[in-house]
């Protein structure tokens, strides 16, 4: 290769260098999302009121049950406990979402919390093994309009299986993840596969150039 | 760690297609360089893209070159044609690993 071709080289490298990340989209390059996942652990306690989440911008209605639930990463979500014979009578499901808004927010039949829940845990570097969050919620009492609903613990799931559960001090302060390290797959992979392959490439290089 | 491996083993597959296409001579040779060539720049470009540049088209364009490099050492073709046969996989490569973004959401 004529040194004149290495310049050339060198020109084009330093101009995409400067090019930057303008293609990058909204999570930034080197990080991931780590969805975030809700549950009411004793909602089967309370059979007499029917829960209904309840976001901006989504979702508008979303009756919950025991199981597992998220919504959109960039919603605003809050939980709302209807007596089961007000919703049997109210017929929500013909109920716009300015008629869905206005009698959560304003019936004094329906129970709110001042509990507020985002749809993403936020992002990590993409060697971080954590994979998602789930954070277990529990109805202390129903009084009147009040739900009082408490989130108890957060429990962080690792991408080699692990899951660590931390009790939460403090409604408004997610416990911190303590991330294992990288694992032994991670070494392998990363720098013991690249070392015995540049070796082995080298070794037949010096092989050849000896012939 | 599986889909590294997945990536891994398809680049491989698909880098030595290419060469298999081009030279057509020796697949086992081929198979065999595919396997060495992208077992040093696929896992060096996947750490250095997310700790070092950030940039894809950089880290893409830097596997370019050094793959022709080992291309010219281990197959003793002249530089021009292990450019293009780089520059060919690469871009078949980048094309596929763009695609499996879109669909499945993954770096």
């Amino acid at each position: 290769m004529r040194p004149y071709n290495f310049s050339k080289i060198l020109i084009v490298l330093v101009i995409m260098a400067s090019i930057g990340t303008a293609a990058a989209d909204a999570i930034e390059p080197g990080q991931k999302n780590v969805p975030l996942s809700y549950q009411i652990t004793n909602i089967q306690d309370f059979p007499d009121h029917v829960f209904i989440l309840h976001g901006t911008p989504n979702p508008s209605l979303d009756i919950l049950d025991s199981s597992e639930f998220s919504f959109y990463k960039l919603s605003i979500c809050s939980v709302y406990a209807v007596p089961q014979t007000v919703f049997d009578s109210v017929q929500m499901d013909q109920m716009d979402e300015a008629q869905i808004e206005e009698f959560l927010k304003n019936d004094t039949r329906v129970a709110s919390s001042n509990l507020t829940m985002d749809g993403i845990f936020g992002t990590v570097n993409v060697a971080d093994p954590l994979e998602s969050a789930l954070i277990l919620l529990e109805i202390k009492s129903i009084k009147d309009n009040n739900l009082d609903i408490k989130k108890t613990k957060i429990i962080y799931y690792y991408s080699d299986g692990q899951k660590v559960e931390k009790p939460f001090q403090s409604e408004n302060q997610i416990p911190l993840h303590t991330a294992p390290g990288p694992s032994w797959d991670f070494y392998l992979y990363f720098i013991a596969l690249p070392i015995v392959a540049l070796v082995t490439i080298l070794i037949l290089a010096l092989r050849r150039r000896s012939h | 760690m599986y889909w590294l491996i997945f990536l891994w083993i398809l680049t491989i597959v698909i880098e030595f297609t290419i060469f298999w296409l081009i030279i057509r001579k020796e697949p086992l040779k081929l198979l065999s360089v595919s396997l060495l060539i992208n077992s040093v720049t696929l896992p060096l470009a996947t750490l250095s893209y997310h700790y070092l540049f950030f940039n894809l088209l950089l880290t893409e364009t830097i596997v370019w070159l050094v793959e022709s490099f080992f291309l010219r050492i281990l197959l003793e073709i002249d530089y021009k044609k292990a450019l293009i046969i780089s520059l060919l996989a690469n871009l078949a490569t980048s094309v596929l690993g763009l695609f499996i973004k879109v669909l499945f959401h993954e770096f």
